[in-house]
């Protein structure tokens, strides 16, 4: 958990403070040109709660901790400390995946909430560089976005947890063939796991914002 | 104590073993030869559960742990330790708790009898304060010797051994070898051991077994080995290019 959670927080605070200053800086002048300054805050908030937030930090967390899932499992792997497990009759499984997967599906919204909030404000910084009101700014976040918003996307943020650690921790078990192998599956395991976030993050999407299914 | 019976596997569409059968004897040390790449790991990877086979039966003990249930291949394992080539220690852990481990997920102890027995382990193999090292800050041989101490630490009946003598220079070699023969004296044990290094297999064995191509070739005592004419046995022996056994190297 505290390998998936806090030691990742550093990357992502740095990550959303200057994603939600850059969408701001999009923005900004678009809206003020045609005078709709009483948006900004909801729409910044509403793209980075709904879709940035969950699928960048998901991006983020498969680069670092997911890698790092797949070359430990696989060095273990290729090592026979797996078969060992297995002899020793513990089930490599229940030892080895179950708590990554627990800990990726129980911190990626921990850390969707701190990308959230982050985000938000490095827009607001942004927005108050171009002299808009912050009490415009405020409104505009409290009026445009429900909760459902925030839910939907810590939702999200929890399914692709799971699925990049049940991903690398495949890529690790599929290990063979010394240092060679466990390279070729950790690149497996980022690439696999960067696709899947984002085809599973269309169909969530339409299943929770569209259809509203929860 | 152990049964093979008509043992066939297939991997990767390639028959690996053509139907394996031999018997190792209680309080035997059972050696199975045979060049790289002939099966000998395979053999091993059945004999101890970490692969089912095609067909064939594998008794230990009575049981056949093909068929066997999750509680009587529970039971069986815990009369069963493993040395692998590379030792395979957990390189998370302490010494301490790569040889605790096994005593943890088996046994039901005290903590005080895992210290007493983790303590006897190291003891038994020749390693004292290294209970708090990571295996990374060990040397080859002792980590050899720690993979030694974690097989033998629950006091098993039978000891399989794969390759304990691969990347190891030729007195050190000599040294787990004279480790291997007496923790069998001093625990009983039944050996099972897969190696290509003769030196060490005509140190340890009672019986030896050439596995080729799938096959056991020759299966008899050290004595018969020496004196058999079977031109597979000779020609691993002498480590000679001309024979029946053929080398690729692609």
């Amino acid at each position: 958990m505290s390998r998936v959670g806090v030691d990742s927080l550093p990357l992502i605070v740095v990550t959303f403070a200057f994603a939600g200053m850059v969408i701001a800086v999009q923005l900004v002048d678009q809206f003020l040109r045609f005078g709709a300054e009483s948006l900004i805050g909801g729409v910044i908030g509403l793209s980075i709660s709904r879709e940035l937030a969950p699928v960048m930090t998901a991006l983020v967390v498969a680069g670092r901790v997911g890698a790092s899932f797949a070359a430990e499992v696989g060095t273990m792997r290729v090592t026979e400390q797996i078969d060992a497990l297995e002899v020793m009759g513990v089930d490599p499984v229940r030892y080895l995946v179950v708590p990554r997967f627990l800990a990726c599906t129980f911190m990626l919204p921990v850390l969707t909430i701190f990308s959230d909030f982050v985000g938000i404000i490095g827009g607001y910084f942004v927005v108050m560089a171009r002299e808009v009101n912050a009490l415009v700014y405020k409104t505009s976040l409290s009026e445009l976005m429900d909760p459902i918003d925030v839910l939907g996307g810590l939702i999200k943020s929890a399914v692709f947890g799971g699925t990049i650690a049940l991903v690398s921790c495949y890529a690790g078990m599929s290990a063979s063939g010394g240092a060679r192998g466990v390279g070729r599956m950790t690149t497996a395991a980022v690439v696999i796991s960067n696709m899947l976030v984002l085809i599973f993050n269309y169909f969530l999407s339409v299943l929770i914002f569209s259809l509203r299914v929860v | 104590m152990i049964v093979v019976d008509s043992l066939k596997k297939s991997l990767g569409g390639k028959e690996v073993l053509k139907g394996i059968s031999l018997e190792v004897r209680e309080g035997e040390a059972f050696v199975i030869i045979g060049p790289s790449g002939c099966g000998k790991s395979v053999l091993l990877k059945n004999m101890i559960g970490l692969m089912k086979p095609d067909e064939g039966k594998i008794l230990i003990g009575g049981v056949n742990i093909v068929k066997a249930s999750h509680d009587e291949l529970m039971e069986v394992r815990k009369s069963m330790g493993v040395v692998f080539q590379g030792g395979a220690l957990f390189d998370s852990m302490t010494v301490f708790e790569n040889v605790a481990f096994p005593l943890r997920k088996l046994f039901n102890l005290s903590e005080e009898e895992i210290r007493s027995r983790v303590k006897e382990a190291l003891a038994r193999v020749g390693l004292q304060g290294v209970e708090n090292l990571y295996p990374e800050e060990l040397s080859g041989g002792m980590r050899k010797r720690v993979a030694f101490a974690r097989a033998v630490v629950s006091l098993p009946k039978i000891l399989f051994l794969d390759e304990p003598t691969t990347g190891l220079d030729p007195v050190t070699s000599a040294a787990i070898d004279e480790l291997i023969i007496s923790l069998k004296r001093g625990l009983s044990l039944t050996l099972v051991m897969v190696t290509h290094d003769m030196r060490s297999a005509f140190r340890v064995a009672d019986r030896i077994a050439m596995l080729y191509d799938g096959y056991i070739v020759f299966q008899g005592s050290v004595k018969e080995l020496k004196e058999s004419n079977n031109p597979y046995l000779k020609q691993f022996i002498e480590g000679s290019l001309e024979g029946p056994i053929c080398v690729r190297l692609a």
